[in-house]
């Protein structure tokens, strides 16, 4: 499969010479695209005396059309008389736009792909990409998948430009860096690697640009593309690089000195490195006090202990160690279970599998269907499979528990490896009991604890237990307190900060 | 290889999963939960287990059940305990489940022959806790004190260990004893157990019918009563009210209990010192052959009901008679109990354990006829009492004082 791209890459890298006539020239071009619909080609003549022929070709609907045309009604401006120079030529097509000069056929076309219009002009053999770019764009819009309640409401959206100006308005630094990377033989993706370059760490950088320069691909489609590309672990459910639709997060991180990748075509740039506590986080801890964002972190902790370990640990309490279950509970989940075919680890495999399933449809579905959905979910399922007594209640009760558990965690990538673990613990569980739990519970931690993200420990802080990075853990300082950046940036540029505690004069 | 590991790692996981998993795998509904077990020992020496087993769904049903009873009681009879147990699969439909036991009822019978006969399997079997509260069966048989229907509680095995609980906290004729202690009281060098008793009270017969709880008074109900009190393991007797009372005051048990005492001067009328946090130091001393010992609880307490004319609580010297008072009643409870032990001779008052730890050379001189040496010891008596406080009254009404204002 991979010889069987490259070859193609290398059929494709055959270079066009350029021909000394414009129409030969223009001719080529066409072939190559291959007398596309989209190419227009338009001839023109720049000034009356003497007149020169000129043609002008780009692709409909990436070219701005009232910029093009305005641009040949001022042809007849154009000085008359003199030897046209290039430069003279140049300095003219500027007026309408950012003007490239190309010397090979290839360079031109990936110019007109681009958007940009190519300029042919009589007489020389040089061709002109003329920027003149008709954009139909998304407009910034409030994130639909990290809400806040205090805080920015605008996300990113699909245009690379936009997105650089999103971050470039919240950090008016000079340091703050793009450096232009393109992906992908044919989609020719841009992708801009960005970063402060007096925070960061070099290495880190290199590690990137080193992973990076590994990439020989035919098309970048999404971050979640690049990001299979350029993680640290395959055999892993954890995600080790980060993405948020946030402006405000991504450049917090960008602070913090993480790298930032921003991807033309995708709403969701990455950062890495990425330790565990990052997905844990949500902006809205910082736009609210310390105190409760403190809390709710604490909370959102709790729910990862929820969200994997209810269901078996409800199989584990219920099948092996019914002497754990306070008697009056026990005497009410016996009397569920009265009757019920299945054994308890079925029941839930069945009613977690629902879930999913439920889950799955009503992302896929459009709107108006997925009340329709709610009402069989809830009601008909739910209600019904314990009226029928095919299902004990309780586990109605454990799956939902787990369900609105696993839906607190802020960052939608870090939901999937509990989801996944939470089958697998299941089984130990049903095995093993309680032992099993605890089994997979050290087998997790040590899986954990064996991750890194770009040679940052994804257990960063936790383990190896760091006392000066659990400010910002699952505790969040008041931002008073928290004067230094995470471990992994160079000492001489850790000081974020030296405002003092708070006081007060009146 | 790295392949070659991760699959033989696997392997191991899978067969340590097929070998060992699910071996105490039970289903909430493969199990019959045990509350309640009674022991008896018939006329030829075999032992009749009573096992009180829940009917889940009757019992947690929020809607009118189906009228089936929320237990059923199984017997089964066998020479030993762990017989009998397994000869319940000849009657029961599922398998036993002992870590829920709330109370274990033991005929007096089978009490007075020696616990040891078969409290053995209990401590042995890993599957029964040793946290319930262990009661004797007085003048019934525990058969027959498991098949009363009580009047709230739903079973008789739950409403002994609710009963127990609460009264343990409030009056102090009863005390949890469980059977951690009682092996330890057992085995322990110079002291003898003692457990509550229990008996129905009111007709027997109707006791185990769904009239007995149709009416506002129940026809009968199980009360805890007196003391049953052990020489080694065997039943030897039981306490009166007095000597209970007196005995949890000897051995520092007292949680919480009321001692109505009289008024000053002769007058008549009683008042009401509710006595809780005792605390019982023992001094032990050795003369040549005699032991002195010297008793000394520390208890606290509160005025909680004054029926007396002329006792002022504010002053002084009610005081001190308040203090008296009640230090004269302990002691004589004390001492009727102690009186009643040593007669008896059992040491249900651990003097014998505390002599052990304080004169253990003595201690090996007397310990093969330790009942001897308990009767002729000299036992003092020195309650020291502290009424602090007095509920939210100071000296009670006085209807004649309000007479003349009017």
């Amino acid at each position: 499969m991979s010889l069987l791209l490259k070859r193609r890459f290398k059929e494709k890298s055959e270079q066009h010479p350029l021909s000394p006539s414009m129409t030969v020239n223009v001719e080529t071009i066409q072939s190559i695209i291959g007398q596309s619909e989209d190419v227009t080609v338009r001839h023109f003549s720049l000034g009356k005396e003497p007149k020169v022929n000129a043609t002008i070709l780009y692709l409909d609907g990436l070219a701005d059309l009232q910029n093009i045309n305005s641009l040949l009604t001022q042809t007849i401006l154009f000085p008359e008389g003199k030897q046209r120079t290039w430069p003279e030529i140049i300095s003219f097509f500027e007026k309408s736009g950012d003007v490239t000069v190309h010397t090979t056929i290839d360079d031109a076309i990936k110019a007109l792909l681009n958007g940009l219009s190519l300029v042919f002009v009589e007489q020389y053999d040089r061709i002109l990409a003329v920027e003149m770019l008709f954009t139909q764009e998304r407009q910034v819009d409030i994130p639909t998948t990290e809400n806040v309640i205090r805080g920015p409401k605008e996300a990113f959206v699909e245009n690379l430009y936009v997105n650089m100006a999103l971050v470039r308005r919240r950090i008016k630094d000079p340091h703050l860096r793009f450096d232009s990377w393109t992906f992908g033989e044919r989609s020719q993706t841009k992708v801009m690697v960005t970063y402060i370059s007096d925070v960061i760490n070099p290495t880190i950088l290199t590690e990137l640009e080193s992973r990076l320069q590994r990439i020989n691909t035919d098309a970048i489609q999404s971050s979640g593309d690049l990001e299979e590309l350029i993680e640290d672990e395959f055999f892993t459910p954890f995600p080790t690089v980060y993405s948020s639709e946030r402006p405000d997060v991504i450049t917090s991180h960008l602070l913090e000195g993480k790298i930032t990748l921003l991807i033309d075509g995708s709403p969701f740039p990455l950062v890495v490195p990425a330790p565990f506590v990052e997905f844990i986080h949500s902006a809205e801890d910082y736009t609210q006090r310390a105190d409760i964002g403190t809390l709710i972190r604490l909370l959102r902790f709790a729910c990862i202990f929820v969200a994997l370990f209810t269901p078996s640990l409800y199989v584990a309490v219920t099948t092996f160690h019914q002497e754990l279950i306070p008697f009056n509970l026990m005497v009410s989940l016996a009397a569920q279970s009265e009757g019920t075919p299945f054994p308890t680890v079925v029941e839930v495999l069945i009613m977690e599998l629902l879930f999913e399933i439920i889950r799955e449809a009503s992302i896929r579905m459009p709107l108006p269907v997925g009340q329709a959905l709610a009402i069989v979910g809830a009601l008909v399922i739910g209600t019904a499979v314990v009226e029928a007594g095919i299902i004990s209640s309780t586990v109605v009760i454990v799956v939902a528990l787990t369900a609105i558990s696993s839906f607190v965690f802020p960052t939608y990538s870090i939901g999937v490896p509990f989801r996944i673990c939470r089958f697998i613990v299941l089984l130990f569980a049903s095995v093993y009991g309680l032992f099993g739990i605890f089994l997979f519970g050290m087998i997790l931690l040590l899986h954990l604890s064996n991750l890194k993200s770009y040679g940052v420990p994804y257990l960063e802080g936790m383990s190896p237990f760091i006392r000066k990075e659990q400010g910002d853990a699952i505790f969040r300082l008041p931002k008073w307190l928290l004067n230094t950046r995470p471990r992994f940036i160079p000492s001489d540029r850790t000081i974020r900060q030296k405002t003092p505690k708070p006081s007060k004069r009146l | 290889m790295r392949f070659l590991k991760l699959s033989l790692c696997s392997l191991l996981l899978l067969v340590s999963v097929l070998l060992s998993g699910c071996w105490d795998q039970y289903e909430l509904r493969e199990l019959s939960v045990v509350t309640g077990l009674g022991i008896d020992v018939l006329d030829d020496e075999t032992i009749r287990l009573t096992v009180q087993v829940i009917n889940p769904s009757e019992l947690a049903s929020q809607e009118e059940g189906t009228g089936r009873s929320s237990a059923q009681n199984y017997e089964t009879f066998a020479p030993t305990i762990q017989e009998a147990f397994r000869k319940l699969t000849e009657k029961a439909p599922r398998r036993g489940y002992y870590s829920h036991i709330a109370s274990v009822v033991i005929g007096e019978r089978a009490a007075r022959a020696g616990l040891t006969n078969f409290l053995d399997h209990f401590y042995r079997d890993h599957e029964i806790r040793t946290d319930f509260p262990i009661v004797i069966a007085r003048g019934y048989e525990a058969k027959e004190i498991l098949s009363v229907i009580p009047p709230i509680e739903e079973i008789a095995s739950i409403h002994i260990m609710n009963s127990i609980s609460y009264g343990e906290h409030s009056y102090s004729l009863v005390t949890a004893t469980t059977l951690d202690d009682l092996f330890e009281k057992i085995v322990g060098p110079g002291i003898d157990p003692y457990l509550n008793g229990i008996t129905i009270n009111g007709d027997e017969t109707v006791s185990k019918q769904i009239e007995n709880v149709e009416e506002v008074k129940p026809i009968a109900f199980l009360q805890l009563g007196d003391m049953a009190i052990f020489r080694e393991d065997q039943l030897v007797g039981w306490l009166t009210e007095e000597e209970t009372k007196g005995l949890l005051y000897l051995t520092g048990d007292i949680q919480d209990t009321a001692e109505t005492l009289p008024c000053p001067n002769g007058q008549e009328g009683s008042f009401v010192v509710e006595t809780y946090a005792t605390n019982v130091t023992m001094d032990i001393t050795q003369e040549g052959d005699g032991l002195n010992v010297s008793i000394n609880p520390e208890i606290q307490g509160t005025i909680s009901e004054v029926n007396c004319d002329q006792l002022d609580i504010t002053s002084k010297e009610s005081h001190g008679y308040i203090h008296r008072a009640l230090e004269q009643k302990i002691n004589e409870l004390i001492d009727e109990t102690l009186t009643r032990a040593r007669n008896e001779h059992v040491d249900f008052t651990g003097i014998g354990r505390e002599v052990y730890r304080e004169q253990p050379k003595y201690w090996k001189t007397v310990k093969n006829d330790w009942y001897e040496a308990f009767e002729q010891a000299t036992i003092e008596i020195n309650t020291e009492a502290d009424v602090v406080e007095s509920g939210d009254v100071n000296n009670t009404f006085n209807i004649e004082d309000y007479k003349h204002d009017h």
